[in-house]
């Protein structure tokens, strides 16, 4: 027997966990990223990646035509043909090429996968850097507000002051864009969602910035309102019929009881549940699969159709488990809301944890999930005793009853609150903070 | 400094050295020997002692993650690394031939250690073969151990790993911050 000390690789998500170096940056224009032939999987991370760690400077872009940078995966069924295509078209375009084995190529860099964060970083700040001298080399007046000498004179202080100003306005007009959205979806409502509501009591919400930031495409940013309030109340619901999940929901029953595909076609793309393989094939993009998962539906908007066979399927599609698929879409949807017919004051009732790992993850989710393990709480009282804003509490819930593993219960009763155990304290919460701190998966 | 420990428990080739590699900050200890007939089908070397990694936190303390030897002739060394554990991380295989009843062989021989802390379990190789679900998992737990976590675990993958340790750290205790 003998003790040896494996090899110290660090994969992608470690250093999700270490924080990236702050870049010393001379343009901070989001670098347009296209992911081709990424599975599921790696792009959520990668988006993840980009939001987070690299706060922003990395955006994904659906259309490689236009993106700074293409991330091609070699593995893939058609990362090869991706490569051969973007060698002969894009020479301008930087690629990173990313595959299991090591793989001689000219003109990009090779990753090896599992990828290493620190290695992507630091490609992708040295393509930044390569872009930005062909830039300024070939557009030297163009830049009015940084010309090479105010970017030399600039201090590394105001240069993250400026980036982090400009990230700051990014996130301010994605915020206003949506809120537009959903002042539009819920035209006569009128909810006060640029305030909060004059008689709800200010509450500590532990959250911090930067999870509010990364969270807000699945939680929303609905604040929290007084469930007593019959009209308060109606701010924080939602029809599910009304939206795409709607549709889906619908498609998915359709398909488990003919034994059949059945697909739900729009002008957009089509949607088709397997049922056979519990998979669902889409062909619209994620962005606007996110933009049409918020929208109120017209009754003629997505057609239903029973398929003789997945072959019958037209088109290019991403395959998806059922479940994963429902869950993304629901938390696109609700944003922070919660069905129509469920009461916040009901007992909710847990059927078991979901499958967090296979999901996509939100802030709090595995303390709301492991509190409703423990305890009974109604969707009110969960908000409460985890001190967070009622919206993840919301949304977790909407993602959980939506694959069939919440529900809550039909009676009212007062005495479940004031039996509701108060959560205990641990005398090692010191040590799990940290550890929390140190996993920082959100 | 007290040791603070997670134990991470299972068959042979489940992952444990794995999945304790990809969450440590630092290079694992392991104690890896030819594999007996037993395990050989699946790997040449396997944990004959255990497997030992720590992830530094913030300040001074670290936190200790220990593999138990998957094959049972090396059993004794279950109950020697479960003390002082504040949690079990159960692994298994699912291109086991049976691997409900390796989630039953486990979950009683670390029995007494699970009454008095809290486990998770991760469900590795459901790429190699996704059958049985997690939702099959569960309802084998649901008269056993109703309502622990269950996740799906690439043991290579870091986030992965780490998310089912978040979820026994949520579980021991609730009034986390965020």
């Amino acid at each position: 027997m003998k003790v040896q000390k494996q090899s110290n690789d660090t994969p992608i998500e470690q250093s999700f966990i270490a924080t990236c170096a702050t870049p010393q940056k001379a343009d901070y224009r989001p670098l347009k990223v296209a992911l081709l032939d990424i599975n599921e999987r790696l792009e959520n991370r990668l988006r993840y990646f980009f939001s987070d760690r690299c706060q922003g400077d990395y955006v994904v872009d659906v259309d490689p035509q236009s993106a700074d940078i293409c991330l091609i995966d070699l593995d893939g069924l058609r990362g090869k043909s991706y490569w051969a295509k973007h060698a002969e078209h894009q020479h301008n375009c930087p690629a990173i090429l990313l595959s299991l084995h090591k793989t001689e190529v000219e003109n990009a860099k090779w990753l090896q996968k599992p990828l290493q964060a620190n290695l992507l970083h630091s490609e992708l700040e040295k393509i930044r850097e390569k872009l930005h001298l062909q830039q300024r080399q070939a557009t030297p007046a163009s830049l009015p507000n940084s010309s090479a000498e105010t970017e030399v004179a600039l201090s590394g202080h105001h240069q993250e002051l400026r980036r982090k100003i400009k990230s700051l306005q990014a996130v301010l007009k994605k915020e206003e864009i949506r809120r537009a959205q959903l002042n539009v979806c819920r035209q006569g409502d009128n909810p006060p969602l640029l305030s909060e509501p004059a008689d709800v009591p200010t509450r500590q919400i532990s959250v911090g910035n930067q999870e509010i930031k990364t969270a807000v495409p699945f939680i929303g940013s609905t604040p929290d309102v007084d469930l007593d309030n019959e009209t308060q109340r109606a701010w924080v619901q939602y029809d599910p019929k009304k939206f795409l999940i709607g549709r889906v929901q619908k498609a998915i029953k359709l398909a488990e009881t003919s034994g059949r595909p059945v697909s739900i076609s729009s002008s957009h793309g089509s949607i088709t549940i397997v049922p056979m393989t519990r998979e669902v094939l889409v062909e619209i993009d994620g962005q606007r699969l996110q933009s049409l998962a918020s929208q109120p539906v017209n009754d003629d908007e997505y057609q239903l159709s029973v398929q003789d066979s997945v072959c019958d399927i037209p088109g290019q599609t991403h395959r998806r488990p059922v479940e994963a698929f429902v869950w993304e879409l629901t938390l696109w949807t609700s944003l922070g809301r919660i069905p129509v017919n469920v009461s916040p004051n009901n007992t909710v009732i847990f059927k078991h944890w979901p499958n967090l790992t296979r999901l996509q993850i939100f802030p709090q989710a595995t303390r709301i999930a492991a509190l409703w393990a423990k305890q009974t709480h109604t969707l009110a009282s969960t908000a409460q005793a985890l001190e967070i804003p009622q919206r993840y509490v919301f949304s977790f819930f909407s993602a959980a009853h939506a694959i069939g593993l919440a529900t809550t219960e039909e009676a009212i009763s007062e005495e479940i609150a004031s039996e509701e155990n108060p959560v205990k304290s641990n005398s090692n919460r010191t040590l799990f903070r940290k550890i929390l701190r140190q996993l920082s998966l959100h | 400094m007290d040791n603070y420990k997670i134990l991470f428990a299972g068959p042979v080739s489940a992952g444990k050295t794995t999945a304790i590699t990809s969450v440590c900050a630092t290079p694992p200890l392991t104690t890896e020997a030819q594999a007996t007939d037993i395990s050989r089908d699946s790997k040449t070397t396997t944990t004959v002692a255990m497997d030992y990694g720590t992830m530094q936190l913030l300040g001074i303390e670290t936190l200790h993650l220990y593999g138990t030897p998957g094959e049972t002739r090396f059993d004794f060394m279950w109950d020697i690394l479960s003390k002082g554990s504040i949690g079990l991380v159960l692994l298994i295989d699912n291109t086991h031939p049976d691997p409900f009843s390796e989630l039953h062989f486990f979950l009683r021989a670390f029995k007494k250690f699970i009454k008095k802390s809290r486990i998770v379990i991760g469900i590795t190789k459901t790429d190699i073969c996704v059958t049985p679900r997690i939702n099959d998992y569960q309802a084998q737990l649901r008269n056993v151990l109703p309502n622990i976590p269950v996740f799906s675990v690439d043991a290579r993958n870091q986030i992965d790993v780490a998310l089912l340790i978040e979820a026994l750290m949520v579980s021991l205790d609730l009034e986390l911050a965020a």
